[in-house]
């Protein structure tokens, strides 16, 4: 077993992982990362260097991307860190999840917001996206989520896809489509492990 | 608004169940999660005897043809926010221990240990962290006299329609209590939480 890759992540080396998580797919400079953190850029380059050597981000031509492609526990761990932060401010969508998370049917599923939810302090209302197994159950599954949306005053808009469906819209990396959008603004509230591994599977 | 005689009674009345120990305070809590589930019950139920009270296709498949629930729409609001209610009043170790007027108490046990002293106000003033202070303030009372007039009207709602209240009018109240108990119940969820 590697030890290093076992070590606890420094507070700057979660913030960093956040950070990437945040935009899967945005390709960013240690220098970006420092300014975007707000972090002095000897600090970024010192704590990155263990990230990289632990295989959570890579290089890619001069650039660092998010490596999705393994340690989804961790990946999950420092979506679940970001989900907190964004809960704590949002208490609907917090008590949203839990009944969702208490009450929904459909097996193993992804809980996503997405939108401008996502950045906005007072959202106006939230889209959620919803990742389940089977295509046939999307009909019924829609109308269950709808009862249990129905009851919090703020407007929701859930989307409900299919592991098939996520695939087919990651494939098309140039398309315009809904898992394309979540990739660079998103809050996962559950099943972020799920989450990476259709990622991995349809960006093969 | 609710009237200060109103919230004078409620007030005197609290301090007498206190006495006959109708109330108990301090008490630890154990059912809170049996009322938010009641609460959650009551409102799905309320969601789905309107959905069939105004859907013929649902009605044709059930068989409940011309089916009107909308007078229960209207008890299951209430009953929804009465459970949110206890949920919040055992959350914070009070009981109610009368199975007579249990509505009643419940109601002014509101008004006595979370409007009256500003407690409500000062919870939901957290919602508007981001508002200037003088503005949250402001919004919080808002946001209670509104809560607790909800309450009151649905409590008072359930015993207003008489043989003559037309249907159309019954459908709107029903709809109007449904969204009286989302916003009620949303609101003490994020209290209790």
């Amino acid at each position: 077993m590697n030890t290093i890759k076992y070590k606890m992540l420094t507070k700057t080396q979660l913030r960093i992982m956040k950070l990437f998580v945040s935009q899967i797919t945005k390709r960013f400079s240690l220098r970006g990362v420092g300014k975007e953190l707000g972090m002095h850029q000897a600090l970024a380059y010192r704590a990155s260097k263990e990230l990289i050597q632990k295989r959570l981000i890579f290089k890619d031509a001069d650039k660092y991307v998010l490596n999705y492609k393994e340690n989804h526990q961790e990946l999950a761990y420092f979506e679940y860190l970001r989900s907190k932060v964004f809960l704590e401010k949002n208490k609907t969508a917090e008590l949203l999840a839990d009944d969702i998370i208490k009450k929904f049917h459909y097996g193993y599923f992804s809980l996503i917001i997405f939108g401008s939810a996502v950045t906005s302090p007072k959202p106006r209302d939230l889209d959620l996206l919803v990742i389940i197994e089977k295509t046939d159950d999307i009909e019924n599954a829609e109308k269950h989520l709808y009862n249990i949306t129905r009851n919090f005053t703020l407007p929701i808009h859930p989307i409900i896809v299919s592991f098939e469906s996520v695939e087919e819209m990651l494939c098309s990396r140039d398309e315009k489509n809904v898992m394309n959008e979540v990739l660079n603004k998103h809050i996962i509230l559950y099943g972020a492990e799920l989450f990476y591994r259709l990622l991995n599977k349809g960006r093969r | 608004m609710l009237d200060e005689k109103k919230l004078k009674e409620a007030e005197s009345r609290v301090k007498q169940y206190l006495n006959e120990g109708l109330i108990k305070t301090k008490q630890q809590k154990e059912f809170v999660d049996f009322f938010l589930s009641n609460a959650d019950k009551s409102l799905n139920s309320a969601n789905a005897l309107y959905d069939l009270s105004i859907d013929k296709d649902m009605q044709t498949k059930t068989g409940y043809l011309d089916f009107d629930g909308f007078l229960w729409v209207v008890n299951a609001c209430y009953y929804s926010m009465f459970y949110m209610a206890r949920a919040l009043l055992e959350n914070e170790g009070i009981k109610i221990k009368s199975d007579l007027s249990v509505h009643l108490v419940t109601f002014d046990a509101m008004i006595n240990f979370f409007y009256l002293n500003g407690k409500l106000q000062k919870r939901l003033i957290e919602d508007f962290a981001e508002a200037k202070e003088e503005a949250a303030d402001l919004l919080g009372k808002q946001k209670a006299d509104a809560l607790m007039e909800d309450y009151f009207w649905e409590k008072g709602k359930r015993s207003t329609f008489t043989y003559n209240t037309k249907e159309i009018v019954i459908k709107a109240k029903a709809k109007t209590s449904i969204d009286r108990a989302k916003k009620f119940n949303e609101e003490i969820r994020k209290i209790i939480k």
